[in-house]
């Protein structure tokens, strides 16, 4: 059975000593520290993707008109041309 | 057809009226207090069962657990008594209400987890991470054990609710079924019929299981967190 009575089992040094899979503290620190990388991670790409808009650039409305002049069948030296107009 | 199967499933209402809390609470008339030191045989029967059944599911318990005793004995009698009376021809069954197994379930699991934070705050912390896990696994593991830890109310809830509506729908398509069946051939609405008379006796059941299942549940998280 884990608890504070068993933990004393275990000798572990350096960092295994606060992070390890075994004593109450080593768990109850690896879930932490878990915890805060995910929500680092968050953050991270939460603060990343704010300052970077999708668009520059105010919303208008605006109309594209194309107008084309078709030659008649029967027309001599006739070239078709179009134009292309924007009116907001 | 398809309309009436799940008519018994509709919140029933009287004179526009919804009465769904009139049946809700009807089962704790069923139930007579003692008023006396020696009482009737009836209450006598009843307090024994309760004492049996609450002496078992509280042996596990320590001294903080078993002031949830009042709590896991009354939740036991509701679902027992609310999932039998949910037999009887044309009633509603308010457990087969996802709503209502949920408003039992989130608030009684949350009520053992948060016990746990605050009394043993290390331990249910090192919960999330089982004793030997290598090291490698441990972010997995730990987003794993979150996942496992908030799928337990949903899990309690939609248990306790699918088993008894299925119960109930099953009962419904036999019992059309030995009806449709007995102006056909007589010997197969009567094979039928036998069917539907064990699957009673099997929700019979059921509706006692399932409400033990549940408390015996809340009852782990509950030893979980204390």
């Amino acid at each position: 059975m884990e608890g504070p009575e068993t933990d004393a089992s275990f000798h572990f040094s350096g960092i295994e000593k606060y992070f390890n899979s075994y004593t109450l503290t080593g768990r109850m620190n690896c879930v932490l520290a878990t915890f805060r990388g995910i929500a680092l991670m968050v953050l991270y790409f939460k603060v990343k993707y704010k300052n970077t808009p999708a668009m520059n650039g105010t919303l208008t409305d605006f109309k594209l008109y194309l107008i084309c002049e078709v030659p008649m069948p029967g027309e001599a030296n006739a070239n078709s041309s179009c134009n292309a107009q924007l009116v907001r | 057809m398809n309309e009436n199967l799940f008519a018994s499933f509709i919140t029933p209402t009287m004179m526009g009226l919804p009465i769904v809390m009139l049946i809700i609470m009807f089962p704790s008339i069923l139930f007579p207090s003692p008023n006396r030191l020696i009482n009737n045989r009836l209450i006598s029967l009843q307090q024994w069962l309760v004492q049996l059944t609450s002496k078992q599911m509280l042996a596990i318990h320590n001294y903080k657990g078993q002031t949830w005793a009042l709590m896991l004995m009354s939740l036991i009698l509701f679902i027992g008594s609310t999932n039998l009376l949910g037999l009887l021809p044309h009633s509603f069954t308010p457990t087969t209400q996802l709503s209502m197994n949920l408003g039992m379930a989130i608030p009684l699991w949350a009520g053992t987890v948060i016990t746990g934070f605050r009394h043993k705050t290390k331990a249910s912390l090192a919960h999330f991470l089982p004793q030997g896990t290598p090291i490698p696994l441990i972010p997995m593991l730990v987003v794993i054990e979150t996942i496992s830890l908030f799928i337990q109310p949903m899990a309690l809830a939609v248990r306790l609710t699918a088993n008894i509506t299925a119960g109930h729908l099953l009962m419904h398509l036999i019992g059309g079924a030995t009806l449709a069946l007995t102006n056909i051939t007589v010997p197969a609405a009567l094979i039928t019929f036998i069917i539907l008379i064990l699957l009673t006796i099997l929700e019979f059941a059921v509706a006692l299981i399932q409400a033990y299942v549940f408390t015996l549940l809340v009852s782990l998280y509950l030893h979980d967190n204390t």
